[in-house]
C-alpha cells in the first residue's frame, strides 16, 4: 500500500497560481473524491501527483520518496491514471492497449512475456473486457473503451490509481458499475484511490474521504459527511443547494435548486 | 494481433524476398533488356570472381542499374521509416516525411547550387540540400520548442511557416533562372535517380541505417505516443527525449534520403498506411515492414519511370505521385485515416 503525501505545493502554469499551498496525506488503501467547481485545479492537481507537471514550490513524496526525482518507468510503476478522455485515432486492439500497461517493466527493445500476457488478461477479466479483447479500440463504446483504459491501468499493477472525472461521459448504469469496480479494487486489492469528480453525490457515496478545492486551494477536507454541507457546497460551488441524506445508504445527498424558487411550490409549502 | 519477435521476422523475411524479387525484375528492365537468368548469371560472377564485369550487359546491370536500384531502395526505406516516425511525433495519421518543412529547406540548397553551377560537380548539390535541410531542422526546432519541451502544434506551425518562407525564395530564384537550369530544377523537384553512383549510396547509408536503428529503438514509445502524449507519460516514456530524438533522426533520414535525389512524394505518406492496413499499427512490426515496403515500392516507381517512356525518363515523383494520390483517395473513402 503506498501513500500520498503532498507538502505545501504551488503550481502555475504563466502567472497567475493554479495551486495554492495545497497539503494533505494520503494513506495506502484510501478511497478519496475530489470535488470543486470548474477551474478550482482538480485536474492539475492530478498531473502534479503523477509528475506530469512539477510544482514550482513544495513537493510530493510517494511513499517518502520525492516525486520530483523518481524515473519516469518508476513513477508509472507505482501510480496508473485514468484520463478524462481517450481519443485514439490508430486502430490498436483491446488487448494490444491492455499491453501497454506492461510497458514501465520492459526494456527497451523486450517483448511481453508469458506472465506479461497473464496478468492483462486478469486485468481484462476484473474489468470484464476480455470478450472483446481482439477489437480495435476505436470502434469500442465511451464505456467500454473506459473499462479498457481501466484494465490498461490494472495492468500496470500499480498501487494508487488516480482517475480525472471518470463518470463523466457514462450513463447513469455505467457509472453505478463503475464505482462498484473501484470500489472493489480499492477493498480486495488494497488500491489507494484518488478520483476528481463533478458528480459530488457520486462521490459522497463511495468515497471515504472527499478533498473540496476551491480557486486552488483546499477549502475543506474529511468525510463525506464533514464535506458535503449545505453551507460549504452551496459557498464553494455559488449555487443553491439543498443536502439531505440517501434515504437507503445515509451518505449525504445534494439536490440542484433553481436560483429562483419563489413561483415553484416549495417542499416545505407542500405539506401545509 | 499479438505481436512477437517470430512474427516480426516471419514477415519481414517475407517481405525481404519479396525485395529481392523486384530487385531482380528491376535489373532485367531498361533500354537494354537482359533475361532474369543472364542478371542472376552477371550477379553470381560478379560475387564469385568480384571481377571487372564481362560483357555489355554485365557492365549496364552493374555500374548503371544495380546503383540506381539500391539508391532508390534506401531512400525509399528512408521516406517510409521517416513517415512512421512523423505520424506517431504529431499523432496524425496524414503527416508524411516533408511535412516539418525539410523538403523546402534541401530544395533551397540545391536549387542555389544549380544556379551558382554547383551541379556541374557530383557532390555540389547533395551537399548544398543536405545542409539546407540541416538549417531548416534546427531553425524549426528552436521555434518549435516551448520551454524545455517540445511543443508538437507549435512544431506542425514552424514548419509550415519555414517552409512558405523558403518556398517563397525558391519561386524567386526560379523566376530568374536560365532555361537549361529550369529543367535540372523541376527534375529535382519531383526526384531523379538518374545521377546514382556507388558513392552516394556509400555515403547516405550510414546516415540512414543508423538512423532507423535510432527510431527503432523507440518504437514502443512511438505506441504509447499513439495514444496521446500525456498517456505515454502516465505508462513511463520520457516522452520528451522521445520527441526529440524522433524529430531529429526522422528529419535527419529525410534529409539524407533527398539530398541524393530530390523530392520524391507520397512514398512517406502512403507506405505507413498500407502497412499499417496489413500488419496493424504496432510500431515494432510497422518500422521495419515499412522500410521493407518502402524499398520495394520506390524500386518499382523508379523502374517504370525509366522504362515508361524510353527512351526518355520521367521524373519518379510523377510515377509515385500517379500511384500515391489515388490510393490515398481510396484510403480516404474506405475508412477513417
Amino acid at each position: 500500500m503506498s501513500n500520498i503525501d503532498v507538502k505545501e505545493i504551488f503550481f502555475r502554469y504563466a502567472d497567475q497560481w493554479v495551486i495554492e499551498d495545497l497539503s494533505f496525506q494520503v494513506g495506502g488503501g484510501e478511497f478519496w473524491g475530489i470535488i470543486g467547481p470548474n477551474g478550482s485545479g482538480k485536474t492539475t492537481l492530478l498531473k502534479v501527483l503523477y509528475g506530469l507537471f512539477t510544482p514550482q514550490r513544495g513537493e510530493v513524496f510517494i511513499d517518502g520518496g520525492e516525486l520530483r526525482r523518481m524515473k519516469r518507468s518508476d513513477i508509472a510503476r507505482k501510480i496508473a491514471v485514468v484520463p478524462q478522455e481517450h481519443q485514439i485515432n490508430f486502430p490498436f486492439t483491446s488487448i494490444e492497449v491492455v499491453l501497454m500497461g506492461r510497458s514501465p517493466y520492459l526494456g527497451r527493445l523486450q517483448f511481453e512475456r508469458r506472465d506479461d500476457f497473464e496478468i492483462a488478461e486478469r486485468a481484462m477479466e476484473l474489468t470484464n473486457t476480455l470478450h472483446f479483447s481482439r477489437r480495435p479500440i476505436n470502434e469500442l463504446s465511451g464505456g467500454e473503451r473506459q473499462r479498457i483504459i481501466i484494465a490498461r491501468a490494472l495492468a500496470q499493477e500499480p498501487e494508487i490509481i488516480l482517475f480525472d472525472e471518470p463518470t463523466a461521459n457514462l450513463d447513469i448504469s455505467h457509472q453505478v458499475e463503475f464505482y462498484e469496480l473501484i470500489t472493489r479494487l480499492n477493498r480486495e486489492k488494497k488500491l489507494t484511490i484518488l478520483t476528481v469528480s463533478h458528480d459530488i453525490n457520486l462521490a459522497s457515496e463511495y468515497c471515504r474521504k472527499i478533498l473540496l478545492l476551491k480557486g486552488g486551494r483546499i477549502f475543506k477536507m474529511g468525510s463525506p459527511r464533514e464535506v458535503v454541507a449545505e453551507e460549504y457546497i452551496s459557498h464553494v460551488y455559488e449555487s443553491r443547494v439543498l443536502v439531505d441524506e440517501n434515504p437507503i445508504t445515509g451518505a449525504p445527498r445534494i439536490t440542484l435548486l433553481p436560483r429562483d424558487t419563489s413561483n415553484v411550490g416549495m417542499p416545505e409549502t407542500e405539506g401545509k | 494481433m499479438i505481436m512477437s519477435l517470430k512474427k516480426i521476422i516471419t514477415i519481414c523475411s517475407l517481405l525481404f524476398c519479396l525485395l529481392l524479387g523486384v530487385i531482380l525484375v528491376s535489373l532485367s528492365f531498361g533500354a537494354a533488356k537482359v533475361g532474369g537468368v543472364q542478371v542472376l548469371r552477371v550477379l553470381i560472377n560478379h560475387a564469385i570472381y568480384s571481377g571487372s564485369p564481362a560483357g555489355p550487359e554485365g557492365l549496364i546491370i552493374l555500374s548503371v542499374r544495380l546503383p540506381r536500384i539500391l539508391l532508390a531502395g534506401l531512400v525509399g526505406a528512408a521516406l517510409a521509416v521517416a513517415g512512421c516516425s512523423f505520424q506517431a511525433l504529431l499523432r496524425n495519421p496524414l503527416a508524411d516525411p516533408y511535412i516539418l518543412g525539410v523538403s523546402s529547406g534541401s530544395a533551397l540548397g540545391a536549387v542555389s547550387a544549380i544556379l551558382v553551377g554547383l551541379s556541374a560537380t557530383s557532390f555540389g548539390m547533395p551537399l548544398a540540400s543536405f545542409c539546407g535541410a540541416v538549417v531548416t531542422i534546427m531553425l524549426v526546432f528552436h521555434v518549435g520548442k516551448v520551454g524545455r519541451g517540445l511543443h508538437t502544434n507549435t512544431l506542425l506551425l514552424a514548419g509550415v511557416i519555414i517552409s512558405a518562407f523558403f518556398s517563397a525564395i525558391i519561386m524567386f530564384l526560379i523566376s530568374i533562372v536560365q532555361n537549361e537550369d529550369l529543367s535540372k530544377i523541376v527534375f529535382w523537384l519531383m526526384g531523379d535517380f538518374s545521377f546514382s553512383n556507388y558513392h552516394f549510396i556509400l555515403i547516405i547509408l550510414p546516415y540512414i541505417a543508423g538512423g532507423i536503428a535510432v527510431i527503432y529503438s523507440y518504437s514502443r514509445g512511438f505506441n504509447l505516443m499513439a495514444m496521446g502524449e500525456e498517456t505515454a507519460v502516465q505508462l513511463g516514456i520520457d516522452v520528451e527525449r522521445l520527441k526529440k530524438m524522433a524529430y531529429i533522426f526522422a528529419s535527419l533520414i529525410t534529409a539524407a534520403a533527398v539530398s541524393v535525389c530530390g523530392l520524391i512524394g507520397f512514398v512517406g505518406l502512403i507506405i505507413p498506411h498500407a502497412v499499417r492496413m496489413l500488419f496493424g499499427p504496432d510500431h515494432r512490426l510497422l518500422i521495419p515492414a515499412s522500410a521493407l515496403m518502402g524499398a520495394s515500392f520506390l524500386i518499382g516507381s523508379d523502374t517504370i519511370a525509366r522504362t515508361i517512356a524510353a527512351p526518355t525518363e520521367l521524373p519518379v515523383g510523377a510515377v509515385t505521385a500517379t500511384f500515391g494520390a489515388p490510393f490515398f483517395i481510396y484510403l480516404l473513402k474506405k475508412r477513417r485515416v
